[in-house]
C-alpha cells in the first residue's frame, strides 16, 4: 500500500508542478467564463433597431387590431432591470399614394431597399367565423430566417380569430380547447418577394420559402464544414508531437525544410477533408439529381456556386487551424502541455457554432456582420450568411475574404516560424513570450 | 575539393555560445571523426552542416554548395536518437525516406530490398517497425540513411546499442560505402572506434575546436610521454614514483603519464615487483580526450593556428 501511495504522490506532484496544470488553473476559468459570456452574448445579442413592416389588409378589419396589439407590446420592451431587450416593431405608415402598381410590388421593392423587413398579406376571409377556413395569411420577405415578427403576428392573429370564434359560439372556458383545434386554419405562409422585370414589365410571383433548402441545408453545410475540419486538423497536433517525441522529426528536417514539412502536413489535412467533402457533397448531388420529386428549391440550394464557396471557406479554415495545431504540436514536448494549448485553438473552431442561432435570426444584423469579419470566424459565419437569404452584399464578402485570406497567410507564416524552431526544441514547453520571440527569430 | 568547409562559424543560443568561430575542412572520401564531451557543440555543428539550423556568423559549404539545403538530397543523416514510425512497415518507411531524398518510390523500394538482404533483414520488409528488435530497427534506420547513396554520410553515434555482430555488420557497410567514394562524418564517444576507423579526428570542447588532424599527427603533438604497463601488486607502486604525473588504472593494465625518464620508472619497478608488460606508447585518443576534457584538464583552450598547422 505504501508503494501505491509513493506512486500516487509522485504522479500528483508531477502533475501539479507541470506547466499544463498551472496554465489550466488560469485558463479553465477564463475559457469557461469566456464560453459563458459568449453564450450569454449569443442569447442576448439581438438587433434592437426598430423593425418596420407593412400590412396589406384585404379583410379591412385586421390592421387596426394588429396596431392595438403592437402598442401593447411596444410598451413592454424592457427587461426587469429596465434595459430594452426586444426590438421595437412598427407598422409602416408610408402608405403608397399616387402609385398605381399593386401593393405587393411596391412593398417588395421597399423590402429590397431595406426600408421595411417584410409585409403581411391578409386574406379577406381572415376573420371568418367558420372554423378551419383558409384565412390567406402570407408573410413576404427576403429574410425568411428572421421569424420572430411573423411568428408573433401569427400568434396574435390566432388569438384574435379564436377570441371571435369563442364569442360567436357562446362557448364556455372549458370548451375552448376544441376551438383552438379548429383554429388550425390560422397558418402563416412565408414567401419571397414579387419581382417585376423592368425591361419587359413581366411580373414574377413570389415563391413560398422552403425551410429545408433555405435554412436547414445551410446549417447542415456549416456543421459539415466544422466536422470535416475537426476530422483532419487536430490530428496534426498529435502527429507532429509524435514525430518530435520519437525523434523522427530530426531525420525529416535533414531532408526537407521545417516549413516544407509543415506545408506537407497541411496539404495532407486539406486533401483528407476535401476528399470527404467531395464524397459527401458529390454523393448528395448525385442523389438529389437522380431521385424523382426532389423539390427545385433543394436543387437550387445545392448549386455549384455555393458548394464552391463551401470548399473555399473550408480551405481557409483548414489552413488556419492546421497551421495552429501543427505549431502547437511542434512547440510542446509533452502531450499534457499540448492539451492545454489546444483549448484556445478549439474555441476558434467551436465558437462560431455558438452564434448560429442569432445569425440565422438576423443574417444581415450587426452581430452577424461583426462575427463574419472576425477572421477565425469568417469561414463559417460568412458562408452561413451567404447560404441563407438574402445573402450578403458584395463589398462585405470582398472585405471578409480579404481579411480571412490575410489571416490565413499570417497563421501559416506564424505557424511555420514556431514549427521551425519548436520541432527541434527539447525540454520545457516554451512560454507564450518565448513563442512570440520565435516569430521573429532568425 | 573538400566535402564540407566551415569558416568562422558561430552559433549562439541566447547568451550561450554553442559553437565558437569554428573552421573545418572535411576532405572528400575521408572518414572524419567528431569527438567531444556531451554538450560541447557536436550536434549543433552537425545540424549546421545539414542546414537544419543556421549559423549566426560564418560560412558553410557542403559538397560545393553554399545555398541553403541545395546539397541536402546528396547528404544522408543518422541522428543520435533514432526514430521510426512504429506503425509503418519497413518497405513503406524506406520508400518514404528515399522519396524525401528525391528517389522514385520504386527505386527506393528496390534499393531498400538490396540493403535489407545485405544487412540480413530480407524477411523484415513487410514487418511493422514495432515488431522488430532494437538492433533490427537500428539497421533499418541506417538503411533509410544510406538508401539514396549519399555523397556525404553524417552519422551521430551509429554504433550505440548494437551487439558485436551487428556492430561489425554496420562498420563493414560504412567502410564499404567509404571505399565507393562516400565521405563519412561520424560523431562518437567510442574512442577506440574513432582510432580504428577515422582518417581524421576533430574534437570540439566548449564550442571550440581543440583537435583537428590525423590520429598520428595528434598523437605526435601529445608526445611519447605515456607508458602502458602491467605489474604485480597494483598501481600504488607506480604512483609513488616522482616522475609519474598520472596513473589511469584500466584494471589489467595501467596507463601512466610521465614527466621524466621512463627508464628510471622501469628500473624502480623491477627492483620492487614483477613487471609483466612495459611499453612506451603514444597517448591513446581516450587519454588525449580526458586530458582535454576531464576534470583535471588545465583548460579547454582552442587550437592556435600554429598548433593546428602542426597537427595537420
Amino acid at each position: 500500500m505504501s508503494k501505491v501511495r509513493t506512486v500516487a504522490v509522485n504522479e500528483y506532484l508531477k502533475a501539479i508542478r507541470s506547466k499544463a496544470f498551472i496554465l489550466g488553473i488560469v485558463l479553465m476559468p477564463v475559457l469557461m467564463g469566456g464560453g459563458a459570456i459568449a453564450v450569454a452574448i449569443a442569447e442576448n445579442t439581438k438587433d434592437l433597431d426598430e423593425q418596420v413592416f407593412a400590412v396589406i389588409d384585404n379583410s379591412g378589419g385586421l390592421r387596426d387590431e394588429i396596431e392595438t396589439q403592437l402598442e401593447v407590446r411596444n410598451a413592454n420592451l424592457n427587461d426587469e432591470e429596465g434595459n430594452q431587450d426586444r426590438a421595437r416593431w412598427a407598422l409602416d405608415d408610408d402608405v403608397a399614394t399616387g402609385d398605381d402598381r399593386p401593393l405587393d410590388e411596391i412593398y417588395s421593392e421597399r423590402v429590397e431597399a431595406g426600408e421595411i423587413l417584410g409585409f403581411l398579406t391578409v386574406g379577406k376571409n381572415v376573420l371568418s367565423l367558420e372554423a378551419g377556413s383558409e384565412r390567406g395569411l402570407t408573410w413576404s420577405t427576403d429574410t425568411p430566417t428572421a421569424d420572430d415578427l411573423p411568428d408573433w403576428l401569427e400568434y396574435k392573429i390566432e388569438e384574435i380569430v379564436s377570441g371571435n370564434l369563442i364569442a360567436a359560439a357562446g362557448l364556455t372556458q372549458g370548451q375552448q380547447a376544441k376551438v383552438d383545434l379548429a383554429n388550425a386554419g390560422v397558418r402563416m405562409r412565408t414567401q419571397g418577394l414579387v419581382s417585376v422585370n423592368k425591361a419587359t414589365g413581366e411580373r414574377k410571383e413570389a415563391e413560398e420559402v422552403d425551410e429545408i433548402s433555405q435554412i436547414l441545408i445551410p446549417i447542415v453545410l456549416v456543421m459539415l464544414m466544422f466536422m470535416l475540419v475537426m476530422m483532419s486538423t487536430p490530428i496534426l497536433l498529435n502527429n507532429v508531437l509524435e514525430e518530435k517525441m520519437q525523434k523522427i522529426a530530426e531525420v525529416l528536417v535533414s531532408s526537407v525544410s521545417p516549413f516544407e514539412l509543415m506545408l506537407g502536413k497541411l496539404g495532407s489535412a486539406v486533401a483528407m477533408s476535401m476528399t470527404l467533402a467531395l464524397l459527401y457533397l458529390g454523393g448528395a448531388l448525385v442523389f438529389v439529381h437522380n431521385i424523382d420529386g426532389v423539390p427545385q428549391p433543394i436543387l437550387d440550394a445545392l448549386n455549384p456556386g455555393i458548394l464552391a464557396w463551401f470548399l473555399f471557406f473550408m480551405l481557409l479554415l483548414l489552413l488556419t487551424s492546421g497551421a495552429i495545431f501543427s505549431a502547437i504540436g511542434a512547440a510542446c514536448s509533452e502531450i499534457q502541455d499540448s492539451q492545454t494549448l489546444m483549448m484556445p485553438a478549439m474555441i476558434m473552431l467551436v465558437g462560431p457554432l455558438m452564434f448560429l442561432g442569432p445569425v440565422i435570426q438576423a443574417p444581415d444584423g450587426t452581430l452577424a456582420q461583426v462575427l463574419s469579419f472576425i477572421p477565425p470566424m469568417t469561414p463559417m459565419m460568412m458562408f452561413l450568411r451567404m447560404a441563407i437569404p438574402p445573402g450578403v452584399p458584395w463589398w462585405e464578402l470582398a472585405l471578409a475574404l480579404l481579411g480571412s485570406t490575410l489571416f490565413t497567410l499570417f497563421a501559416v507564416w506564424a505557424g511555420g516560424k514556431i514549427f521551425r524552431i519548436g520541432i527541434l526544441f527539447q525540454g520545457q514547453t516554451p512560454s507564450f513570450k518565448t513563442l512570440f520571440g520565435w516569430l521573429f527569430a532568425k | 575539393m573538400d566535402a564540407v568547409r566551415l569558416q568562422g562559424v558561430t552559433k549562439r543560443y541566447k547568451t550561450q555560445v554553442a559553437v565558437d568561430d569554428l573552421s573545418l575542412e572535411v576532405p572528400r572520401e575521408s572518414i572524419y571523426g567528431f569527438i567531444g564531451p556531451n554538450g560541447s557543440g557536436k550536434t549543433t555543428s552537425l545540424r549546421m552542416i545539414l542546414n537544419i539550423i543556421h549559423p549566426d556568423e560564418g560560412r558553410i559549404e557542403v559538397l560545393g554548395e553554399e545555398a541553403l539545403r541545395a546539397a541536402n538530397d546528396r547528404v544522408g543523416y543518422l541522428p543520435e536518437e533514432r526514430g521510426l514510425y512504429k506503425k509503418l512497415k519497413v518497405h513503406q518507411i524506406l520508400g518514404y525516406y528515399g522519396s524525401l531524398k528525391g528517389m522514385s518510390f520504386a527505386d527506393a523500394r528496390r534499393a531498400g530490398t538490396e540493403w535489407l538482404e545485405r544487412l540480413d533483414l530480407a524477411d523484415a520488409g513487410n514487418k511493422k517497425i514495432e515488431a522488430l528488435s532494437k538492433g533490427m530497427a537500428q539497421k533499418v534506420q541506417f538503411i533509410a540513411t544510406v538508401i539514396s547513396r549519399p555523397e556525404l554520410l553524417i552519422l551521430d553515434e551509429p554504433f550505440t546499442g548494437l551487439d558485436p555482430v551487428n556492430h561489425e555488420v554496420l562498420r563493414d557497410a560504412i567502410l564499404e560505402l567509404n571505399r565507393q567514394g562516400t565521405t563519412v562524418i561520424f560523431s562518437t564517444h567510442d574512442m577506440s572506434m574513432a582510432e580504428q576507423m577515422c582518417d581524421f579526428v576533430f574534437m570540439i570542447f566548449k564550442g571550440r575546436k581543440v583537435l583537428d588532424g590525423t590520429l598520428a599527427s595528434i598523437q605526435e603533438h601529445y608526445g611519447t610521454d605515456t607508458v602502458r604497463l602491467r605489474i604485480s601488486g597494483g598501481p600504488e607502486l607506480v604512483r609513488e614514483h616522482p616522475s609519474v604525473e598520472k596513473v589511469v588504472d584500466l584494471g589489467q593494465v595501467q596507463e601512466v603519464r610521465m614527466a621524466g625518464d621512463p627508464q628510471a620508472l622501469l628500473a624502480h619497478l623491477v627492483q620492487h615487483t614483477t613487471v609483466q608488460h612495459f611499453e612506451i606508447a603514444k597517448p591513446s585518443l581516450h587519454d588525449i580526450f580526458v586530458r582535454i576534457a576531464g576534470p583535471d584538464a588545465s583548460n579547454g583552450a582552442a587550437l592556435t593556428s600554429a598548433e593546428e598547422e602542426a597537427i595537420r
